[in-house]
């Protein structure tokens, strides 16, 4: 029989080390033509921070994202990002990043302001131009602002470092460890087959408070991905262990999900903008994995009245589940 | 891996002059995706490898009268999206289609799947419930025997579980075709694997099913087969025997479940698997039941 159920998951998690300094530093340099460098510590393992430090940085700049070039995690030129970890660096190397365009731009706008005739804080940077704010017609290119730079000897660079304002924490584990947390709820739909106990996750609704998406196909991506990891916690990764040895150390015997296990999957996002994060932003990475596999254990439990309290629950695991069951009525 | 000497043969007279030149370790290989593996992990070390690739006598599907024969070269791909086998063997267009990924449906056949001889073969699962028979070829000439017998328990001395030197053929010889019996008007076929997920997993258990009725709609022929419960895939002909003559009723079919749960105790008891084995294997067969009450029904 196919029984169906549904569960609800929630979480919440810190941004950053726990209670450590973890601090991420950034260069900037805008070009004669416009164009940008970034030097960033930050290293892109594929969750796509490179775009999106790029963004922050052509965002604070007033140039499109493809004047952006960006050269992260080479020890040889980069400054100190921290890891890839912790869902921290959209957070922090953001920041990096976000400080250090801020300190570029300085010069910029006071070559804009004296060529546009106006106050500093009238510069309005957008789409590689400026204007006077009000004057939208009259805008002059960033090239134009970038010689104008050069004739008077000025250079547009700036650097930027960040430490979350975390705390240590003192013996009796008070303190502040993280300085902004992200949040998340997901509700899971799944099949049982009370005679086979395979479980099928039919959907996925999962909604992540990031604070600011500054990338919302990467947000959601990183949603789904953590989804799929989430039902192989639940449905079937299963790390064997004897004497310190993995016995499964390869994906045929290690079973992770397929993009045919793949439910449909509804990711919303939340704007809770973190006061400290970079235009807002907070983290994604961790936090779209946490509430995946609790959602689904409650999922069956919905379906079938067991409360299981061991992960992966393989096919066998819950047939077994539901025989005893059945025996004790 | 130690050097080999690689054939590449248009044509089967041309492996046969091979096989006769060669006295050393000759291993065939067709889509390569059991065999690569065996090399690399040194459970086979030939001193010849020859490619059955290129043999395009070897790779076909057609229908001759009442029967559907398939080269052995023929990938899963192939069968699984067949219009002859989809429409007269559906269990085996749904094995084939079960079968490891894409990739490995695009590179592996049929003959290899026999060959090779695997406990959980997904396609020799539903040829054993659709009565396959091979037809096995040598200098000598061809000769024929059912895929029962080819996994003779009788000879299982010889037969290491998923390895080469399977019974039933020998050095000199090569599995060109494997055929049987088109569905008649009132036969209906159909098959469930039962794996870790649903693409790239290996079988924990199949169930193949041929059943025809008669004008009554009692069972007038039914064969069953489990698969990746036992060395290789079997008939389990005393559960067969319970829906013979009968009308498939809830009570019929559950009784039939029953029996194919004691064969799967006989056969896999002492196994730490056998606890879930023989259970589920009743959800899946009732499965399977399903899909064949729904066809006859249309």
């Amino acid at each position: 029989m196919l029984v169906r159920g549904k569960g609800i998951g929630c979480m919440w998690y810190g941004i950053g080390n726990t209670g450590l300094p973890n601090p991420a530093a950034a260069f900037v340099k805008v070009h004669i033509d416009g164009s940008v460098t970034v030097l960033a510590g930050c290293a892109d393992i594929g969750q796509g921070s490179d775009t999106v430090l790029s963004q922050i940085v052509a965002e604070t700049l007033g140039v499109t994202f493809d004047k952006v070039y960006i050269k992260s995690g080479d020890t040889e030129a980069t400054p100190e990002g921290g890891a890839t970890s912790a869902s921290r660096q959209t957070y922090i190397s953001g920041n990096a990043c976000h400080f250090a365009a801020l300190e570029a731009k300085e010069n910029i706008v006071k070559v804009a302001s004296e060529i546009l005739k106006c106050d500093e804080e009238e510069v309005v940077l957008i789409n590689n131009t400026a204007y006077k704010n009000g004057c939208e017609d009259k805008t002059i290119t960033y090239k134009e602002i970038m010689l104008g730079l050069k004739s008077r000897g000025l250079l547009a660079i700036g650097k930027g470092q960040f430490n979350p304002s975390a705390s240590a924490l003192v013996e009796n584990m008070q303190g502040i460890p993280y300085a902004t947390y992200a949040f998340a709820t997901h509700i899971a739909e799944v099949e049982v087959n009370t005679e086979t106990g395979e479980v099928t996750v039919l959907k996925i609704v999962a909604a992540h408070d990031v604070g600011k998406a500054i990338n919302k196909k990467n947000v959601e991506g990183q949603i789904e991905g953590g989804c799929l990891m989430g039902m192989g916690f639940a449905l079937s990764e299963k790390l064997i262990i004897n004497n310190g040895h993995m016995k499964n150390p390869d994906f045929n015997s290690y079973i992770i999900q397929t993009a045919q296990d793949m439910p449909e999957i509804y990711p919303i996002i939340v704007e809770e903008e973190s006061g400290e994060g970079p235009f807002g932003a907070k983290g994604v990475g961790e936090p779209a994995l946490i509430p995946a596999a609790p959602a689904i254990i409650n999922a069956i439990y919905d379906a079938i009245g067991i409360r299981f309290t061991h992960l992966p629950l393989t096919a066998d695991v819950v047939l077994d589940a539901i025989k005893k069951k059945e025996e004790t009525k | 891996m130690k050097e080999f000497k690689y054939y590449s043969p248009k044509s089967l007279n041309e492996i046969f002059k091979i096989f006769e030149a060669e006295k050393g370790e000759t291993c065939l290989i067709a889509g390569g995706t059991d065999v690569m593996l065996e090399i690399n992990s040194k459970k086979v070390n030939p001193d010849v490898v020859i490619n059955l690739k290129s043999i395009d006598e070897i790779n076909y599907i057609k229908e001759d009268n009442e029967f559907i024969r398939i080269g052995a070269g023929t990938t899963f791909t192939k069968l699984s999206s067949d219009a002859v086998i989809l429409n007269s063997a559906r269990a085996l267009a749904q094995a084939c289609s079960k079968v490891g990924s894409t990739q490995i449906r695009n590179l592996g056949t049929i003959g290899g799947n026999i060959v090779t001889g695997s406990a959980c073969g997904d396609s020799v699962s539903a040829l054993v419930a659709l009565d396959a028979i091979l037809v096995i070829q040598s200098p000598k000439g061809k000769r024929e025997i059912t895929l029962t017998d080819f996994y003779s328990p009788g000879q299982k001395s010889v037969c290491d579980g998923c390895y080469h030197n399977t019974p039933g053929i020998g050095k000199d010889e090569v599995l060109v075709e494997v055929y049987f019996k088109k569905a008649e008007k009132n036969e209906f076929s159909a098959f469930r694997k039962l794996g870790k997920r649903k693409a790239l997993a290996k079988s924990i258990l199949t169930v193949g099913m041929s059943i025809e009725f008669d004008d009554d709609k009692k069972v007038k022929n039914a064969r069953i087969s489990l698969g990746a419960v036992g060395k290789h895939p079997y008939r389990v002909t005393s559960a067969e025997n319970i829906i013979d003559g009968k009308k498939l009723s809830d009570e019929t079919i559950e009784d039939c479940l029953n029996e194919i749960s004691n064969i799967v105790i006989a056969n896999i008891g002492s196994r730490a698997s056998c606890p879930f084995k023989k259970e589920s294997v009743k959800g899946v067969a009732r499965e399977v039941f399903a899909s064949i009450i729904e066809q006859s029904s249309l």
